[in-house]
Protein backbone atom coordinates (compact mmCIF):
# COMPACT_ATOMS: atom_id res chain seq x y z
CA UNK A 1 0.00 0.00 0.00
CA UNK A 2 1.57 3.55 -1.14
CA UNK A 3 0.40 6.28 1.45
CA UNK A 4 -0.23 9.90 0.61
CA UNK A 5 2.51 11.14 2.84
CA UNK A 6 5.43 9.15 4.22
CA UNK A 7 8.85 9.40 5.54
CA UNK A 8 10.95 6.61 5.77
CA UNK A 9 13.60 6.36 8.75
CA UNK A 10 13.96 10.04 8.88
CA UNK A 11 16.64 11.53 11.35
CA UNK A 12 16.76 14.73 12.33
CA UNK A 13 19.88 15.46 14.56
CA UNK A 14 20.66 18.94 15.86
CA UNK A 15 24.21 19.37 17.40
CA UNK A 16 23.52 17.24 20.53
CA UNK A 17 19.84 16.11 20.15
CA UNK A 18 18.51 13.93 17.94
CA UNK A 19 15.18 16.04 17.58
CA UNK A 20 13.46 13.33 15.08
CA UNK A 21 14.79 9.63 15.16
CA UNK A 22 13.92 7.17 12.76
CA UNK A 23 10.35 8.18 12.48
CA UNK A 24 7.97 6.73 9.70
CA UNK A 25 4.78 8.17 9.19
CA UNK A 26 2.07 7.46 6.83
CA UNK A 27 -0.38 9.45 5.72
CA UNK A 28 -3.60 8.81 3.26
CA UNK A 29 -5.15 11.41 1.41
CA UNK A 30 -8.11 12.73 3.35
CA UNK A 31 -6.79 12.46 6.57
CA UNK A 32 -6.67 14.49 9.29
CA UNK A 33 -3.66 13.43 10.84
CA UNK A 34 -2.85 14.41 14.30
CA UNK A 35 0.83 14.33 15.25
CA UNK A 36 0.44 14.20 19.41
CA UNK A 37 3.63 14.74 21.79
CA UNK A 38 4.93 16.75 24.38
CA UNK A 39 6.54 20.14 24.26
CA UNK A 40 10.28 19.18 22.93
CA UNK A 41 9.07 15.88 21.48
CA UNK A 42 10.15 16.76 18.17
CA UNK A 43 6.29 17.94 16.24
CA UNK A 44 7.87 21.22 15.03
CA UNK A 45 10.90 19.59 13.68
CA UNK A 46 9.17 16.72 11.73
CA UNK A 47 6.76 18.53 10.15
CA UNK A 48 9.20 21.19 9.18
CA UNK A 49 11.23 18.16 7.82
CA UNK A 50 8.18 17.76 5.45
CA UNK A 51 8.10 21.40 4.27
CA UNK A 52 11.80 21.66 3.31
CA UNK A 53 12.52 24.33 6.13
CA UNK A 54 15.40 21.69 7.73
CA UNK A 55 16.70 19.23 5.59
CA UNK A 56 17.31 15.36 7.15
CA UNK A 57 19.95 14.21 8.26
CA UNK A 58 19.19 11.07 6.90
CA UNK A 59 16.07 9.23 5.65
CA UNK A 60 13.56 9.88 2.97
CA UNK A 61 10.46 12.08 2.56
CA UNK A 62 7.83 11.15 -0.11
CA UNK A 63 5.00 13.85 -0.72
CA UNK A 64 2.96 12.26 -3.25
CA UNK A 65 4.97 10.67 -5.28
CA UNK A 66 6.25 14.05 -6.65
CA UNK A 67 9.13 15.79 -6.85
CA UNK A 68 9.73 17.73 -3.62
CA UNK A 69 9.81 21.28 -4.25
CA UNK A 70 6.66 20.67 -7.16
CA UNK A 71 5.13 18.62 -4.21
CA UNK A 72 5.28 21.41 -1.60
CA UNK A 73 3.30 23.88 -3.97
CA UNK A 74 0.27 21.79 -2.77
CA UNK A 75 1.19 22.14 0.96
CA UNK A 76 -0.13 25.10 2.41
CA UNK A 77 1.35 25.59 6.30
CA UNK A 78 1.41 27.09 9.46
CA UNK A 79 4.60 26.36 11.16
CA UNK A 80 4.82 27.83 15.30
CA UNK A 81 4.04 31.78 15.20
CA UNK A 82 2.88 32.76 11.81
CA UNK A 83 4.95 34.57 9.29
CA UNK A 84 3.29 37.59 8.55
CA UNK A 85 4.03 41.39 7.48
CA UNK A 86 3.38 43.70 10.67
CA UNK A 87 3.19 46.82 8.53
CA UNK A 88 0.57 46.48 6.55
CA UNK A 89 -2.78 44.80 6.42
CA UNK A 90 -4.16 41.52 6.41
CA UNK A 91 -5.45 42.54 2.70
CA UNK A 92 -2.08 42.89 1.63
CA UNK A 93 -0.15 39.86 3.33
CA UNK A 94 -2.34 37.91 1.71
CA UNK A 95 -1.59 40.10 -1.99
CA UNK A 96 2.24 39.13 -1.41
CA UNK A 97 1.45 35.61 -1.06
CA UNK A 98 -0.82 35.24 -3.64
CA UNK A 99 1.81 36.87 -6.43
CA UNK A 100 4.57 34.57 -4.52
CA UNK A 101 2.94 31.50 -4.88
CA UNK A 102 0.93 32.19 -8.50
CA UNK A 103 -2.65 32.52 -7.03
CA UNK A 104 -5.34 34.72 -8.31
CA UNK A 105 -5.83 37.82 -6.20
CA UNK A 106 -9.53 37.74 -6.88
CA UNK A 107 -9.82 34.60 -4.69
CA UNK A 108 -8.38 36.71 -1.61
CA UNK A 109 -11.50 38.34 -0.13
CA UNK A 110 -13.14 34.36 -0.59
CA UNK A 111 -10.47 33.03 1.71
CA UNK A 112 -10.52 36.00 4.36
CA UNK A 113 -13.93 35.75 5.00
CA UNK A 114 -13.51 32.15 5.61
CA UNK A 115 -11.30 33.13 8.37
CA UNK A 116 -13.34 36.22 8.93
CA UNK A 117 -10.97 39.07 8.14
CA UNK A 118 -12.99 40.26 5.97
CA UNK A 119 -12.71 44.42 5.71
CA UNK A 120 -10.20 44.52 8.93
CA UNK A 121 -7.99 47.24 7.39
CA UNK A 122 -5.70 47.75 10.50
CA UNK A 123 -1.94 46.77 10.54
CA UNK A 124 -1.03 43.02 11.37
CA UNK A 125 0.79 44.51 14.56
CA UNK A 126 -2.19 45.89 15.62
CA UNK A 127 -3.92 42.21 15.56
CA UNK A 128 -5.12 40.10 18.48
CA UNK A 129 -3.53 36.23 18.45
CA UNK A 130 -6.25 34.68 17.57
CA UNK A 131 -6.72 37.16 14.35
CA UNK A 132 -2.90 36.73 13.54
CA UNK A 133 -3.73 32.56 13.84
CA UNK A 134 -6.46 33.01 11.45
CA UNK A 135 -4.46 35.82 8.84
CA UNK A 136 -1.66 32.55 9.28
CA UNK A 137 -4.27 29.95 8.00
CA UNK A 138 -5.39 32.32 5.84
CA UNK A 139 -2.17 32.24 3.80
CA UNK A 140 -2.04 28.25 4.31
CA UNK A 141 -4.84 28.27 2.03
CA UNK A 142 -3.76 30.35 -0.95
CA UNK A 143 -3.49 28.62 -4.28
CA UNK A 144 -5.97 25.97 -3.05
CA UNK A 145 -3.74 23.44 -1.52
CA UNK A 146 -4.69 19.74 -1.50
CA UNK A 147 -2.48 19.46 1.99
CA UNK A 148 -2.34 21.79 4.96
CA UNK A 149 0.34 21.57 7.57
CA UNK A 150 -0.63 23.24 11.10
CA UNK A 151 1.56 23.20 14.12
CA UNK A 152 -0.24 23.62 17.24
CA UNK A 153 -2.46 25.81 15.89
CA UNK A 154 -5.04 26.53 18.29
CA UNK A 155 -2.02 27.31 20.68
CA UNK A 156 -2.82 30.61 22.84
CA UNK A 157 -6.78 30.41 21.51
CA UNK A 158 -9.76 30.91 23.54
CA UNK A 159 -12.64 28.43 23.22
CA UNK A 160 -14.68 30.11 20.76
CA UNK A 161 -11.48 30.64 18.78
CA UNK A 162 -10.99 26.80 18.71
CA UNK A 163 -14.51 26.09 17.51
CA UNK A 164 -13.95 28.02 14.89
CA UNK A 165 -11.00 26.67 14.03
CA UNK A 166 -12.32 23.43 13.99
CA UNK A 167 -15.35 23.83 12.11
CA UNK A 168 -12.95 25.39 9.01
CA UNK A 169 -10.88 22.56 9.16
CA UNK A 170 -13.12 20.41 9.10
CA UNK A 171 -15.21 21.92 5.85
CA UNK A 172 -11.83 22.00 4.02
CA UNK A 173 -11.23 18.08 5.05
CA UNK A 174 -14.78 17.67 3.36
CA UNK A 175 -13.73 19.21 0.66
CA UNK A 176 -10.54 16.57 0.06
CA UNK A 177 -7.90 18.86 2.16
CA UNK A 178 -5.74 16.29 4.03
CA UNK A 179 -4.12 17.64 6.85
CA UNK A 180 -1.76 16.73 9.60
CA UNK A 181 -1.97 19.33 12.67
CA UNK A 182 0.08 18.41 15.32
CA UNK A 183 -1.20 19.03 19.22
CA UNK A 184 0.40 18.63 22.57
CA UNK A 185 -2.08 15.73 23.53
CA UNK A 186 -5.44 16.71 25.20
CA UNK A 187 -5.90 19.57 23.57
CA UNK A 188 -9.37 20.07 21.41
CA UNK A 189 -8.19 18.87 17.85
CA UNK A 190 -7.47 15.79 18.71
CA UNK A 191 -11.65 15.32 19.12
CA UNK A 192 -11.18 15.45 14.40
CA UNK A 193 -8.51 13.57 14.19
CA UNK A 194 -8.95 10.68 12.01
CA UNK A 195 -5.51 8.95 12.29
CA UNK A 196 -2.80 9.38 15.16
CA UNK A 197 1.08 9.35 15.51
CA UNK A 198 2.19 9.42 19.11
CA UNK A 199 5.97 11.19 19.29
CA UNK A 200 7.98 10.94 22.03
CA UNK A 201 11.69 11.82 22.63
CA UNK A 202 11.74 11.80 18.95
CA UNK A 203 10.48 8.18 18.23
CA UNK A 204 6.88 7.72 16.63
CA UNK A 205 5.71 5.20 19.25
CA UNK A 206 2.57 4.17 17.19
CA UNK A 207 0.57 5.08 14.35
CA UNK A 208 -3.29 4.24 14.77
CA UNK A 209 -6.79 5.56 13.56
CA UNK A 210 -9.47 6.71 15.33
CA UNK A 211 -11.69 3.69 15.04
CA UNK A 212 -8.59 1.91 16.39
CA UNK A 213 -8.08 4.04 19.32
CA UNK A 214 -11.57 3.29 20.79
CA UNK A 215 -10.93 -0.48 20.97
CA UNK A 216 -7.37 0.44 22.79
CA UNK A 217 -8.73 2.38 25.30
CA UNK A 218 -8.96 -1.15 26.99
CA UNK A 219 -10.93 -2.19 30.44
CA UNK A 220 -8.80 -2.65 32.99
CA UNK A 221 -9.84 -3.56 36.76
CA UNK A 222 -9.24 -1.50 39.74
CA UNK A 223 -8.57 -3.34 43.28
CA UNK A 224 -8.60 -1.73 46.79
CA UNK A 225 -7.32 -3.71 49.98
CA UNK A 226 -6.17 -3.19 53.00
CA UNK A 227 -2.60 -4.65 51.80
CA UNK A 228 -2.52 -4.26 48.13
CA UNK A 229 0.94 -5.75 48.47
CA UNK A 230 -0.03 -8.84 49.45
CA UNK A 231 -3.31 -8.51 47.12
CA UNK A 232 -0.80 -8.35 44.29
CA UNK A 233 1.34 -11.27 45.44
CA UNK A 234 -1.66 -13.42 46.05
CA UNK A 235 -3.05 -12.97 42.77
CA UNK A 236 0.24 -13.03 40.98
CA UNK A 237 0.71 -16.92 42.82
CA UNK A 238 -3.05 -17.90 42.02
CA UNK A 239 -3.43 -16.30 38.52
CA UNK A 240 -0.99 -16.76 36.13
CA UNK A 241 -2.37 -15.44 33.23
CA UNK A 242 -3.59 -12.18 34.99
CA UNK A 243 -1.54 -9.26 34.62
CA UNK A 244 -1.78 -7.56 37.71
CA UNK A 245 0.34 -4.30 39.22
CA UNK A 246 0.71 -2.14 41.99
CA UNK A 247 -0.46 1.67 40.53
CA UNK A 248 -0.56 4.09 43.12
CA UNK A 249 -3.08 3.83 45.61
CA UNK A 250 -4.56 0.50 43.69
CA UNK A 251 -3.46 -2.81 42.33
CA UNK A 252 -4.64 -2.34 38.34
CA UNK A 253 -5.83 -5.40 36.24
CA UNK A 254 -4.94 -5.49 32.69
CA UNK A 255 -5.19 -8.61 31.24
CA UNK A 256 -7.59 -11.17 32.64
CA UNK A 257 -10.51 -9.42 33.46
CA UNK A 258 -12.89 -12.38 33.51
CA UNK A 259 -10.95 -13.52 36.87
CA UNK A 260 -12.35 -10.64 38.73
CA UNK A 261 -14.51 -12.91 40.61
CA UNK A 262 -12.46 -15.51 41.37
CA UNK A 263 -9.52 -13.07 42.10
CA UNK A 264 -12.65 -11.51 45.04
CA UNK A 265 -12.94 -14.90 46.70
CA UNK A 266 -9.30 -15.35 47.13
CA UNK A 267 -8.57 -11.97 48.24
CA UNK A 268 -12.10 -12.06 51.04
CA UNK A 269 -10.82 -16.20 51.67
CA UNK A 270 -7.38 -14.80 52.51
CA UNK A 271 -8.86 -12.29 55.32
CA UNK A 272 -8.45 -8.99 53.29
CA UNK A 273 -10.65 -6.18 53.11
CA UNK A 274 -11.68 -5.44 49.78
CA UNK A 275 -12.72 -1.94 49.52
CA UNK A 276 -13.24 -1.48 46.23
CA UNK A 277 -12.69 -4.00 42.86
CA UNK A 278 -14.21 -2.31 39.95
CA UNK A 279 -14.06 -2.63 36.13
CA UNK A 280 -12.94 0.78 34.62
CA UNK A 281 -13.23 1.98 31.05
CA UNK A 282 -9.67 4.02 29.81
CA UNK A 283 -10.71 7.35 29.04
CA UNK A 284 -9.05 8.86 25.45
CA UNK A 285 -6.72 10.94 27.47
CA UNK A 286 -4.88 8.08 30.07
CA UNK A 287 -4.35 6.04 27.41
CA UNK A 288 -2.63 8.72 25.69
CA UNK A 289 -0.98 9.72 29.25
CA UNK A 290 -0.06 6.08 29.39
CA UNK A 291 1.80 5.92 26.09
CA UNK A 292 3.62 9.00 26.82
CA UNK A 293 4.39 8.08 30.07
CA UNK A 294 6.21 10.03 32.91
CA UNK B 1 11.95 32.31 -10.22
CA UNK B 2 9.51 34.62 -11.98
CA UNK B 3 6.81 34.66 -9.02
CA UNK B 4 9.73 35.23 -6.98
CA UNK B 5 11.05 38.21 -8.51
CA UNK B 6 7.27 39.32 -8.75
CA UNK B 7 6.29 39.24 -4.77
CA UNK B 8 10.08 40.84 -4.08
CA UNK B 9 9.54 43.72 -6.09
CA UNK B 10 6.08 44.24 -5.17
CA UNK B 11 7.51 44.13 -1.62
CA UNK B 12 10.06 46.53 -2.91
CA UNK B 13 8.03 49.30 -3.67
CA UNK B 14 5.86 48.62 -0.67
CA UNK B 15 8.74 48.90 2.10
CA UNK B 16 9.07 52.51 3.11
CA UNK B 17 12.72 52.26 4.02
CA UNK B 18 13.21 52.08 0.06
CA UNK B 19 12.04 55.95 0.30
CA UNK B 20 13.47 56.91 3.65
CA UNK B 21 16.85 55.65 2.57
CA UNK B 22 16.76 57.31 -0.68
CA UNK B 23 15.25 60.38 0.95
CA UNK B 24 18.12 60.96 3.29
CA UNK B 25 20.64 59.97 0.49
CA UNK B 26 18.99 63.03 -1.32
CA UNK B 27 19.21 65.29 1.87
CA UNK B 28 23.10 64.42 2.03
CA UNK B 29 23.88 64.66 -1.22
CA UNK B 30 22.39 68.35 -1.41
CA UNK B 31 23.29 69.40 1.61
CA UNK B 32 27.39 68.13 1.19
CA UNK B 33 27.22 70.31 -2.45
CA UNK B 34 26.20 72.78 -1.12
CA UNK B 35 28.38 72.69 2.14
CA UNK B 36 31.26 72.72 -0.19
CA UNK B 37 30.69 75.32 -2.04
CA UNK B 38 30.12 77.13 1.16
CA UNK B 39 33.52 76.44 2.39
CA UNK B 40 35.11 77.12 -1.26
CA UNK B 41 33.88 80.50 -0.96
CA UNK B 42 34.54 81.32 2.34
CA UNK B 43 38.11 80.51 3.18
CA UNK B 44 39.61 80.85 -0.05
CA UNK B 45 42.28 79.02 1.27
CA UNK B 46 40.08 75.53 1.34
CA UNK B 47 39.82 76.02 -2.43
CA UNK B 48 43.34 74.76 -2.76
CA UNK B 49 42.49 71.42 -0.88
CA UNK B 50 39.26 70.89 -2.82
CA UNK B 51 39.52 70.54 -6.92
CA UNK B 52 38.83 73.57 -8.40
CA UNK B 53 37.30 74.87 -11.03
CA UNK B 54 34.89 71.89 -10.63
CA UNK B 55 32.03 71.23 -13.35
CA UNK B 56 28.78 69.20 -12.89
CA UNK B 57 30.60 67.00 -13.35
CA UNK B 58 33.16 66.58 -10.63
CA UNK B 59 29.97 67.25 -8.84
CA UNK B 60 28.14 63.81 -10.00
CA UNK B 61 31.27 61.52 -9.22
CA UNK B 62 30.85 63.17 -5.93
CA UNK B 63 27.42 60.97 -5.10
CA UNK B 64 29.39 58.09 -4.59
CA UNK B 65 31.01 59.76 -1.09
CA UNK B 66 29.13 62.94 -0.28
CA UNK B 67 25.86 60.68 0.17
CA UNK B 68 27.40 58.09 2.38
CA UNK B 69 25.76 56.32 -0.43
CA UNK B 70 27.75 52.51 0.82
CA UNK B 71 27.02 53.15 4.39
CA UNK B 72 23.12 54.13 3.58
CA UNK B 73 22.92 51.42 0.68
CA UNK B 74 24.16 48.32 3.07
CA UNK B 75 21.55 49.58 5.99
CA UNK B 76 19.11 49.16 3.29
CA UNK B 77 19.71 46.10 2.06
CA UNK B 78 20.14 44.73 5.87
CA UNK B 79 16.43 46.07 6.55
CA UNK B 80 15.22 44.53 3.02
CA UNK B 81 16.45 41.37 3.35
CA UNK B 82 16.36 40.82 7.42
CA UNK B 83 12.67 41.49 7.23
CA UNK B 84 11.78 38.07 5.74
CA UNK B 85 13.94 36.61 8.60
CA UNK B 86 12.63 38.45 11.65
CA UNK B 87 8.98 38.33 10.92
CA UNK B 88 9.10 34.68 9.75
CA UNK B 89 8.06 35.51 6.33
CA UNK B 90 10.58 33.11 5.04
CA UNK B 91 8.56 29.79 6.04
CA UNK B 92 6.27 30.75 3.83
CA UNK B 93 8.19 31.07 1.28
CA UNK B 94 10.78 27.93 1.14
CA UNK B 95 8.06 25.88 2.99
CA UNK B 96 5.91 26.24 -0.80
CA UNK B 97 8.74 24.86 -2.65
CA UNK B 98 11.39 27.61 -3.62
CA UNK B 99 14.38 26.31 -3.60
CA UNK B 100 17.24 28.52 -1.01
CA UNK B 101 19.19 28.78 -4.04
CA UNK B 102 16.60 30.32 -6.09
CA UNK B 103 15.25 32.70 -3.03
CA UNK B 104 18.73 33.95 -2.55
CA UNK B 105 18.92 34.92 -5.94
CA UNK B 106 15.47 36.65 -6.63
CA UNK B 107 16.38 38.84 -3.59
CA UNK B 108 19.91 39.64 -4.71
CA UNK B 109 18.70 40.61 -7.39
CA UNK B 110 15.92 42.75 -6.41
CA UNK B 111 18.19 44.51 -3.79
CA UNK B 112 20.71 45.52 -6.38
CA UNK B 113 18.28 47.38 -8.33
CA UNK B 114 16.84 49.53 -5.26
CA UNK B 115 20.31 50.21 -4.73
CA UNK B 116 20.97 51.15 -8.07
CA UNK B 117 17.16 52.81 -8.41
CA UNK B 118 18.41 54.94 -5.55
CA UNK B 119 21.92 55.87 -6.88
CA UNK B 120 20.25 57.05 -9.98
CA UNK B 121 18.07 59.23 -8.33
CA UNK B 122 20.98 60.73 -6.57
CA UNK B 123 22.80 61.11 -9.61
CA UNK B 124 20.27 63.08 -10.91
CA UNK B 125 19.79 64.99 -8.17
CA UNK B 126 23.67 65.70 -8.18
CA UNK B 127 23.50 66.65 -11.69
CA UNK B 128 20.85 68.92 -11.29
CA UNK B 129 22.82 70.51 -8.90
CA UNK B 130 25.47 71.04 -10.59
CA UNK B 131 23.61 72.00 -13.51
CA UNK B 132 22.39 74.95 -11.07
CA UNK B 133 25.68 75.66 -9.32
CA UNK B 134 28.19 74.94 -12.45
CA UNK B 135 28.27 74.76 -16.42
CA UNK B 136 29.14 71.72 -18.14
CA UNK B 137 32.47 72.62 -19.03
CA UNK B 138 35.87 70.41 -18.45
CA UNK B 139 34.31 67.10 -19.23
CA UNK B 140 36.20 63.92 -20.12
CA UNK B 141 35.91 60.56 -21.17
CA UNK B 142 37.27 59.58 -17.74
CA UNK B 143 34.11 60.78 -15.95
CA UNK B 144 32.38 58.01 -18.13
CA UNK B 145 34.21 55.13 -17.33
CA UNK B 146 34.29 56.70 -13.52
CA UNK B 147 30.48 56.63 -13.70
CA UNK B 148 30.62 52.56 -14.44
CA UNK B 149 33.15 52.10 -11.89
CA UNK B 150 30.93 52.93 -9.47
CA UNK B 151 28.20 51.04 -10.45
CA UNK B 152 30.40 48.24 -10.15
CA UNK B 153 31.94 49.05 -6.69
CA UNK B 154 27.89 49.81 -5.22
CA UNK B 155 27.35 46.34 -6.90
CA UNK B 156 30.43 44.89 -4.62
CA UNK B 157 29.55 46.70 -1.47
CA UNK B 158 25.60 45.93 -1.96
CA UNK B 159 26.49 42.24 -2.50
CA UNK B 160 28.45 42.56 1.12
CA UNK B 161 26.16 43.78 3.14
CA UNK B 162 23.59 41.29 0.82
CA UNK B 163 25.63 38.23 1.92
CA UNK B 164 26.39 39.79 5.37
CA UNK B 165 22.42 39.50 5.49
CA UNK B 166 21.48 36.21 4.37
CA UNK B 167 23.89 34.41 6.50
CA UNK B 168 23.50 36.59 9.86
CA UNK B 169 19.49 37.20 9.54
CA UNK B 170 19.27 39.40 12.39
CA UNK B 171 19.14 43.27 11.56
CA UNK B 172 21.46 44.66 14.36
CA UNK B 173 24.75 42.33 13.76
CA UNK B 174 24.18 42.73 10.00
CA UNK B 175 24.00 47.05 10.28
CA UNK B 176 27.27 46.25 12.69
CA UNK B 177 29.17 44.29 10.44
CA UNK B 178 27.91 46.12 7.12
CA UNK B 179 29.26 49.11 8.69
CA UNK B 180 32.45 47.76 10.57
CA UNK B 181 33.74 44.97 9.27
CA UNK B 182 34.70 47.17 5.66
CA UNK B 183 36.13 49.89 7.98
CA UNK B 184 38.07 47.87 9.82
CA UNK B 185 39.57 45.75 6.90
CA UNK B 186 40.80 48.96 5.29
CA UNK B 187 42.15 50.22 8.33
CA UNK B 188 43.90 46.92 8.39
CA UNK B 189 45.11 46.92 5.38
CA UNK B 190 46.51 51.01 5.85
CA UNK B 191 48.36 49.92 8.68
CA UNK B 192 50.06 46.79 6.58
CA UNK B 193 50.89 49.51 4.25
CA UNK B 194 53.04 51.57 6.14
CA UNK B 195 54.30 48.48 7.93
CA UNK B 196 55.75 47.76 4.69
CA UNK B 197 56.30 50.74 3.26
CA UNK B 198 53.99 50.63 0.69
CA UNK B 199 54.05 53.26 -2.12
CA UNK B 200 53.10 53.13 -5.06
CA UNK B 201 51.41 49.35 -5.03
CA UNK B 202 48.90 49.87 -1.73
CA UNK B 203 47.07 47.01 -0.40
CA UNK B 204 44.35 49.07 0.87
CA UNK B 205 43.86 50.37 -2.65
CA UNK B 206 42.40 46.93 -3.40
CA UNK B 207 39.96 46.99 -0.98
CA UNK B 208 36.20 48.52 -1.22
CA UNK B 209 37.51 51.24 0.50
CA UNK B 210 40.02 52.31 -1.01
CA UNK B 211 38.66 51.95 -4.60
CA UNK B 212 35.69 54.18 -3.42
CA UNK B 213 37.44 56.97 -2.47
CA UNK B 214 40.06 56.79 -5.72
CA UNK B 215 36.33 56.72 -7.54
CA UNK B 216 35.08 59.84 -6.92
CA UNK B 217 37.99 61.82 -8.16
CA UNK B 218 38.71 62.50 -11.82
CA UNK B 219 42.67 62.55 -11.07
CA UNK B 220 42.64 58.39 -11.09
CA UNK B 221 44.01 56.94 -13.57
CA UNK B 222 42.32 55.17 -16.60
CA UNK B 223 43.80 51.75 -15.22
CA UNK B 224 43.32 52.41 -11.67
CA UNK B 225 39.66 52.80 -12.92
CA UNK B 226 39.53 49.51 -15.06
CA UNK B 227 40.83 47.99 -11.91
CA UNK B 228 38.51 49.06 -9.47
CA UNK B 229 35.48 48.05 -11.74
CA UNK B 230 36.97 44.54 -12.47
CA UNK B 231 38.18 44.02 -8.56
CA UNK B 232 34.49 45.44 -7.54
CA UNK B 233 32.99 43.00 -9.55
CA UNK B 234 35.35 39.86 -8.40
CA UNK B 235 33.76 41.36 -4.95
CA UNK B 236 30.63 41.12 -5.65
CA UNK B 237 30.84 37.27 -7.30
CA UNK B 238 32.96 36.07 -4.36
CA UNK B 239 31.11 37.82 -1.60
CA UNK B 240 27.91 35.81 -3.39
CA UNK B 241 29.19 32.53 -3.80
CA UNK B 242 29.38 32.90 -0.01
CA UNK B 243 26.14 34.20 0.63
CA UNK B 244 24.73 31.30 -1.25
CA UNK B 245 26.83 28.78 -0.26
CA UNK B 246 26.35 29.79 3.68
CA UNK B 247 22.77 30.29 3.37
CA UNK B 248 22.46 27.05 1.53
CA UNK B 249 23.97 25.02 4.77
CA UNK B 250 22.61 27.42 7.54
CA UNK B 251 19.13 26.20 9.15
CA UNK B 252 19.22 29.80 11.53
CA UNK B 253 15.88 31.07 10.60
N1 LIG C 1 17.45 24.46 15.83
C1 LIG C 1 17.61 23.63 16.86
N2 LIG C 1 18.84 23.40 17.39
C2 LIG C 1 18.99 22.57 18.41
N3 LIG C 1 18.02 21.89 19.01
C3 LIG C 1 16.77 22.05 18.53
C4 LIG C 1 16.50 22.94 17.44
N4 LIG C 1 15.17 22.90 17.19
C5 LIG C 1 14.64 22.05 18.08
N5 LIG C 1 15.59 21.53 18.90
C6 LIG C 1 15.39 20.54 19.97
O1 LIG C 1 14.76 19.42 19.41
C7 LIG C 1 13.76 18.92 20.28
C8 LIG C 1 12.42 18.88 19.57
O2 LIG C 1 11.97 20.22 19.38
P1 LIG C 1 10.60 20.54 18.65
O3 LIG C 1 10.57 19.85 17.35
O4 LIG C 1 10.47 22.00 18.64
O5 LIG C 1 9.55 19.90 19.63
P2 LIG C 1 7.97 20.16 19.76
O6 LIG C 1 7.54 20.96 18.58
O7 LIG C 1 7.37 18.79 19.80
O8 LIG C 1 7.76 20.88 21.04
C9 LIG C 1 13.79 19.81 21.51
O9 LIG C 1 14.58 19.18 22.48
C10 LIG C 1 14.44 21.06 21.03
O10 LIG C 1 15.12 21.68 22.07
MG1 LIG D 1 6.63 22.82 18.54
Amino acid sequence: MSYFIETNDLVKQFSTKTAVNNVNIHVNKGDIYGLIGRNGAGKTTLLKLLLGLLEPTSGDIDLFATEKLAARKRIGSLIEEPGLYKNVTAYENMKRFSILYGADVNDINTILEKVSLLNEDRPVREFSLGMKQRLGLAIALINKPEVIILDEPINGLDPAGIRDFRNIIQKLNKEGVTFIISSHLLDELAKIVTSYGILSDGRLLEEFTSTELRTRCTDYGKIITNDNALALALIKQNFPDVKAKQSGKHVEISEGLESLGDINKLLVKNNLTVTELTKCTQSVEEYFLGRLGK
Amino acid sequence: MKNLLKFEFHKLFRQKSFYVCAGIMAAFSILSIILIELVVKTTPDMSNLIDTPRSVWDIMLGTLNNANFVLIAGIFVAIFVCDDFSSGTIKNIYSRGFSKTKVFFAKLIVALTAVLIMYFANLIISIIMGLILFGTHLFHAKYIGLLFAQLALIIGYSTFAFSVSMIFKKIGPVIAITILVPMVIGLFLSLFDVALGLESLKAADFWLEGMAARLSTVATLPLQIILSAIGSLIYAAIFAVIGWYSNKKLENY
